[in-house]
């Protein structure tokens, strides 16, 4: 049992590494700030699940759990915000966006 | 409300002795004043909310199922050989049926959660969305989530 929890906690947590590492590096890769917020914001929520899961099966106690849903919880409602207002800073100043997206209708 | 706060503090204390309880009691009554006097909160508002707990764990789990699909995708277009060219990035006005605030909001941030959209704007009865590719704008025109919000704003 002990090193079942072992292994799946340490299959989860590199999961969530290689994720988080994938979205470190296509914030380079790509070159443009809409296209980058993509990969930098998003992969970073799957990823601190995928973290969060695997530290649950190296703790002890249900509150421990607990904290760690919580605060899963508090990443997937506050990133897409902060990632939500980075694209709207970025719409509304940019004033030669159609030179770097297509259009269809603006806000 | 006023139970699920108590149960944070418990949760953060970490303990479970009788100064926890007490000073716990307190910091949860003020801030159910606190709530009732500026959100508008009521106990029958709580009760259509905690009607829709079922349909909501139903769609966290139909969300998690969601990102996790579209990150494999994302991965891929990142560990491809150029991405800039792969990519059509565009910006559509995604016309939605929801009314209520909260279930606009809800709409908008799952759909900035999925990777490859991003909502730039919420507006009268619509979201803007940028999208990276002509893939992930597709599926924002049939999204089973979508639904699944609008099941449950009924009533609200």
């Amino acid at each position: 049992m002990e090193m079942f929890k072992l292994i799946a906690g340490a299959v989860f947590i590199a999961i969530g590494l290689f994720i988080f590492g994938v979205a470190t590096l296509g914030l380079f890769r790509f070159s443009y700030v809409l296209n980058r917020v993509h990969v930098a914001a998003k992969c970073d929520s799957l990823a601190a699940l995928f973290v969060c899961i695997g530290l649950m099966f190296f703790s002890t106690g249900a509150g421990a759990i607990i904290k760690l849903l919580v605060i899963a919880a508090f990443i997937w409602l506050t990133n897409p915000v902060a990632s939500h207002l980075v694209c709207k800073i970025e719409v509304e100043t940019n004033e030669n966006l159609e030179n770097e997206c297509e259009v269809e209708e603006l806000p | 409300m006023p139970i699920l706060l108590f149960l944070l503090w418990l949760v953060f204390n970490g303990r479970f002795t009788v100064d926890v309880i007490i000073s716990g009691v307190i910091a949860t009554a003020i801030l159910t004043w606190f709530l009732a006097k500026f959100t508008g909160w009521s106990v029958k508002r709580d009760g259509k909310f905690a009607a829709r707990i079922p349909a909501f764990i139903f769609f966290v789990l139909r969300l998690i199922v969601e990102v996790i699909a579209a990150n494999i995708h994302m991965i891929g277009l990142v560990l491809s050989k150029d991405p800039d060219a792969k990519i059509q990035p565009k910006i559509v006005k995604h016309k939605t049926p929801l009314k209520t605030g909260v279930g606009r909001v809800a709409l908008a941030n799952s759909i900035t959660l999925t990777p490859g959209t991003i909502t730039v704007d919420v507006g009268d009865g619509c979201v803007y969305v940028h999208a990276i590719d002509d893939n992930s704008r597709e599926g924002l025109g049939d999204s089973a989530l979508e639904k699944k919000l609008i099941g449950m704003e009924k009533g609200l």
